[in-house]
């Protein structure tokens, strides 16, 4: 289905249009691209390794929450994490976190990553067709500011079928939780985000994970 | 508090251990089972039912903010227990399986949870806006996994007639039961001739501590709880999965 989706005309013009705004902003900005792991910063971080493998990659591994006493992403997904960049050619990857996520530890050490390699702009693999408040954030101009950042979202008009499309016709390695996630949820609504989190919890990704996940419930940091 | 405590350690359970036999209690299902976690745990509901039969009324009053250790208090309930020395400390599971569905599936089912104008006068606030994207109010879209089982299968090795009078009150099994999932129909408690509530066929029927090799070395282990209460990280050991297969070992020790 994803292969027959790659070959419409509509499919490779916003993949051409992702393109050019991937090699627009790196013409101009010193970027950084920040890589969750997910099916979208993939998609993201394989396109600007085409264009340029020296880009820094930076990813928080959430690791474990010492205050919930639960793991939030467990080694061998952060293992499989770190063995995707590799494979998509990443050659400056900054790995932080590991215990203790917020998002203010995550901001703070990509500011130091910032600061150490001289980039400026951000670049994040956030879609409009996500969410409204996602659809509303990417609207703007390509390199936008948000506070004292500046992030650029070149994947903003492709959709969830756009995303694997690209995936399964370039045979790009992806996350093996997704194809669990996809058999409850199926595979345009699978996401991967920290597990149990209760930032899930209102949408029931706690429950899901429960489910799929039980060896991961009662991981403990090594 | 204290009554609570007194009627807990007043407990004993009514079958003598002698008199345990291993029995199988199937749940025939109305509605499908909406579930948390991949099974549930017999002894867990077990458990549950002997507390609801002691406190009785105290049962849905209990503090929620400091729970109370209910296994310093309560002695054996009503299903064989195995302890293992290991070292200074003595680790034991109940004979009781986790739930075994005739189905292998799971599905998906989106929950809405939000505020409902039509109860205002009774919302207790001085507050004029009721904010729903956050806090007490917070509107919840969940999308929570449930098995349509028609039957949900538990292998006990216990009093029967003490646990088949225990099982009488279980109306609805898992979660969002008030939604209408996981509906009992009716209930068959029948003897079987083997107590399969720990290896049936060579595969573990329930969590088992790895470090007991009583029924074999286990296939794969996980970081599981394997004692009642299960949402309590003391009681988590790496243990035998459920469903892992167990191999002979020949040093076991039981």
């Amino acid at each position: 289905m994803f292969l027959l989706h790659a070959e419409t005309r509509g499919y490779r013009e916003r993949i051409e249009q992702a393109e050019r705004f991937c090699m627009d902003v790196i013409a101009w900005y010193k970027c950084i691209i920040l890589f969750s792991g997910g099916k979208d910063s993939q998609v993201l971080l394989d396109m600007i390794m085409r264009i340029d493998p020296d880009i820094p990659v930076y990813t928080f591994d959430a690791g474990y929450d010492h205050g919930s006493q639960q793991i939030k992403v467990p080694k061998a997904v952060s293992d499989e994490v770190n063995c995707i960049a590799r494979a998509l050619g990443v050659r400056r990857y900054f790995v932080r976190g590991g215990s203790n996520p917020s998002s203010s530890r995550f901001f703070g050490l990509l500011r130091q990553v910032m600061t150490d390699t001289g980039a400026d702009v951000e670049l994040l693999g956030i879609r409009a067709g996500e969410s409204y408040t996602r659809s509303a954030r990417v609207s703007d101009v390509l390199v936008q500011r948000e506070g004292i950042r500046r992030v650029c979202f070149p994947l903003k008009w492709l959709t969830s079928r756009d995303i694997w499309g690209y995936i399964i016709s370039r045979n790009i390695p992806y996350l093996s939780l997704y194809d669990d996630y996809a058999r409850l949820h199926g595979y345009e609504a699978a996401r991967y985000s920290m597990l149990f989190s209760k930032f899930t919890e209102n949408k029931g990704g706690y429950w899901s994970d429960g489910v799929l996940f039980p060896q991961y419930r009662n991981e403990r940091p090594q | 508090m204290r009554k609570i405590a007194a009627k807990l350690a007043g407990y004993r359970a009514e079958t003598d251990p002698r008199d345990f036999i291993p029995f199988s209690v199937s749940f025939d299902m109305v509605t499908p089972v909406m579930l948390g976690h991949p099974y549930i745990n017999g002894d867990a509901l077990i458990m549950r039912l002997v507390l609801r039969e002691i406190l009785g009324e105290d049962f849905y009053n209990l503090p929620a903010k400091a729970p109370i250790e209910i296994e310093r208090y309560l002695s054996r309930i009503p299903i064989r227990y195995s302890a293992f020395q290991q070292g200074n400390r003595q680790i034991g599971i109940y004979h009781a399986s986790v739930s075994q569905f005739d189905i292998d599936k799971f599905y998906i089912e989106t929950l809405y949870k939000r505020f409902e104008t039509r109860h205002i006068d009774q919302c207790q606030t001085r507050k004029k806006k009721i904010r729903l994207g956050m806090g007490f109010f917070k509107a919840f879209m969940m999308k929570i996994p449930y098995t349509p089982a028609k039957s949900v299968t538990f292998y006990i090795d216990g009093g029967k007639e003490e646990i088949t009078g225990l099982i009488r009150h279980v109306t609805h099994l898992g979660k969002k039961t008030g939604y209408g999932f996981g509906k009992v129909r009716g209930v068959r408690v029948e003897e079987i001739e083997k107590d399969l509530s720990i290896v049936k066929d060579g595969k573990a029927m329930r969590p088992v501590p790895e470090k007991i090799h009583a029924w074999g070395l286990p296939s794969y282990t996980q970081m599981l709880a394997y004692r009642p209460p299960y949402w309590d990280k003391r009681n988590v050991a790496l243990c035998a999965a459920p469903g892992c297969t167990f191999y002979a070992n020949a040093g076991s020790s039981a």
